[in-house]
């Protein structure tokens, strides 16, 4: 019988393996090169802006960032940020977590990526937990990327996210690179390589 | 001759008479009573059933929950507490079983849990018939199998399969609407019976709340590092194949989850919303200093578009209106009618689901780690659930509990 072993030497030699094979995880286009400072947040209020938080946090490639679930046109001016990296995917548990619906979330992103685009901020979008957050046209999350992602200057999305060919189209359209990651796990190394130096 | 109202016929034949009619009485009385005792037969039967565990020897107490909170001893809700203590200072966990009776893959978890634990280092706490009464109950209206079997090795174990809330029995009537405390939030009237609305729990509330009560209180007193609520959801609930988690809890749960839908299944994080109350991911985490966790299995079985609830489809999850329903895109898990979700899958994810957050939790919290083991999710998917239940007749009698 082989036991799940909960020891902490396991688990670090887990993580080291884990990173360590991480690299052949990232496919297509090259990761964009981040600017600093950061802005992190998401499209739809699911986790997964959280999610790349805490990824970001534990490269420790970044330091000068910050996190905002539903930052105001004002919000951005408020620091002379140069990457707003936004997170897509909606939950029903999210958006009632902040009160809001998702029409009212899709007129806040409309706002704040009409202001992105006037402070001229390096666009980042994430789909970081894949298909989870896909769903039927016109439904939350779809919605989420129409919102966001075709101003994108660069896209990173876990691969079974795209199986409809949808990113494929919108950098097709755009001409933004487009960057594959085989597992949220893996976004830590696009993001070392974004903020290499 | 007419008869005046009231008056009594005199003679033989009004007696005859008298005696035919307190016959016919008593043989419908008799009918009345023979189809109430034939009624409840498995009423009574549930009621009376035991289950049985053959725990490991890592088993250091064991306690009834009222030893934390004395207002529901003597009630079915009084039900018992597991401690597996290495005797090595770390953290402490409680893994809680069966708060929603009738998604079975909870309290089997919780059960080879028991019967393969090793610690060494920290405490785990197990319970796994967190509402008991819950668990003596069919789910009304459904015609519901009263009893699940697992094959194992060496003949077949039967679990209860219950029902969401507790037993009418124990607590009636409900409440027109539902008021919880303390947030006075109104809930549905048959929450007032549903332990994962009860909490934190009251001493003089109803016998839910006070069960939930007791738990918080020995969360409290054992100053429990982490309380990981075991759940199955329907797979058209978007918290299906989802840890839920309070915000204080929620890095411990994004990790968990990246790690599992890397190596091992599709696993989602949630965090709790402030505004739904009740719930332990919210209560437990507000209301104790614990990181509260809750785990989702997908469980076709208590969705409302499958077809006959049977004990076959609770055990394989097998159904052709659930694959309809995937092919339209209506699931929020993926779903193949050919592997189903078994009850192996579905407890193997929880006993990967707990390990990994838990591990998670000393990855975060060093001061806080816990060295346990037991089966994993491949394990599990190899051998089946059964493998790892032991036989009571064979094991040493002081290691078999009735639950």
């Amino acid at each position: 019988m082989r036991h799940t072993r909960l020891v902490s030497l396991v688990a670090v030699t887990a993580l080291m393996s884990f990173a360590a094979s991480a690299a052949a995880a990232v496919s297509g286009a090259a990761p964009p090169k981040g600017q600093t400072p950061l802005l992190i947040t998401n499209a739809g209020q699911g986790p997964g802006a959280k999610m790349a938080r805490l990824l970001l946090q534990r490269t420790g490639a970044v330091s000068d960032f910050d996190y905002n679930a539903e930052p105001q046109p004002a919000d951005l001016a408020a620091k002379p940020y140069k990457t707003l990296m936004v997170v897509l995917g909606s939950t029903a548990k999210g958006l009632g977590a902040s009160g809001i619906t998702i029409d009212d979330e899709i007129a806040r992103l409309n706002a704040m990526m009409a202001e992105a685009k006037k402070l001229k901020l390096q666009i980042v979008c994430v789909l970081l937990e894949g298909k989870t957050r896909r769903g039927k046209p016109g439904g939350a999350d779809e919605r989420c990327i129409d919102a966001v992602a075709p101003f994108a200057h660069a896209l990173v999305v876990k691969k079974d996210g795209n199986e409809d060919g949808r990113f494929d189209a919108i950098a097709k359209k755009t001409g933004a690179p487009l960057t594959f990651i085989d597992d949220a796990v893996d976004f830590g190394d696009v993001v070392k390589a974004m903020y290499a130096k | 001759m007419s008869r005046v109202r009231g008056e009594r016929q005199a003679g033989p034949a009004a007696e005859r008479a008298a005696r035919g009619l307190l016959a016919r009485r008593l043989g419908l009385l008799a009918a009345a009573i023979a189809l109430m005792v034939a009624g409840s037969r498995d009423i009574r039967a549930l009621r009376a059933d035991r289950e049985t565990v053959v725990v490991s020897e890592a088993l250091t107490r064991r306690v009834p929950l009222s030893t934390y909170f004395d207002g529901i001893r003597g009630t079915l809700m009084d039900t018992p507490v597991f401690l597996f203590d290495s005797g090595v200072p770390g953290g402490s966990v409680l893994i809680l079983a069966g708060t929603h009776a009738y998604e079975p893959a909870s309290p089997v978890m919780a059960y080879v849990v028991m019967e393969n634990i090793a610690v060494t280092k920290g405490r785990v706490f197990v319970i796994p018939r967190a509402n008991p009464s819950a668990s003596r109950l069919g789910m009304l209206g459904n015609a519901y199998p009263p009893f699940f079997r697992v094959k194992t090795p060496w003949g077949e174990k039967r679990y209860r399969i219950g029902d969401r809330e507790t037993h009418p029995l124990e607590q009636w009537p409900d409440p027109f609407t539902f008021v919880h405390y303390p947030s006075r939030q109104n809930l549905a009237y048959q929450d007032s019976r549903n332990m994962n609305r009860t909490f934190p729990g009251r001493p003089d509330g109803n016998l839910t709340e006070r069960a939930s009560y007791a738990v918080s209180e020995l969360i409290r007193r054992e100053r429990i590092d982490m309380t990981i609520d075991v759940h199955e959801a329907s797979m058209g609930y978007p918290v299906v194949s989802t840890y839920v988690c309070h915000e204080r809890a929620e890095d411990m749960c994004m990790m968990a989850a990246m790690v599992l839908s890397a190596e091992q299944f599709p696993m989602k994080t949630e965090t709790s919303p402030k505004s739904l109350r009740g719930l332990t991911h919210r209560e437990v985490g507000d209301y104790t200093q614990s990181f509260a966790v809750l785990m989702e299995t997908p469980e076709p079985f208590i969705d409302k578009f499958v077809g006959p609830m049977t004990e076959e489809l609770m055990l394989t999850g097998r159904d052709e209106f659930m694959q309809t329903a995937a092919d339209r895109g209506l699931l929020y898990a993926d779903y193949d009618i050919k592997t189903g979700a078994t009850l192996d899958y579905r407890v193997g994810r929880h006993l990967a689901g707990a390990a990994e957050v838990i591990r998670q939790m000393g990855e975060f919290h060093p001061e806080k780690r816990i060295e346990a083991s037991w089966p994993g999710y491949a394990d599990i998917m190899k051998h089946g659930v059964g493998f790892y239940l032991h036989d009571p007749a064979k094991a040493d009698a002081r290691r078999v509990f009735v639950n």
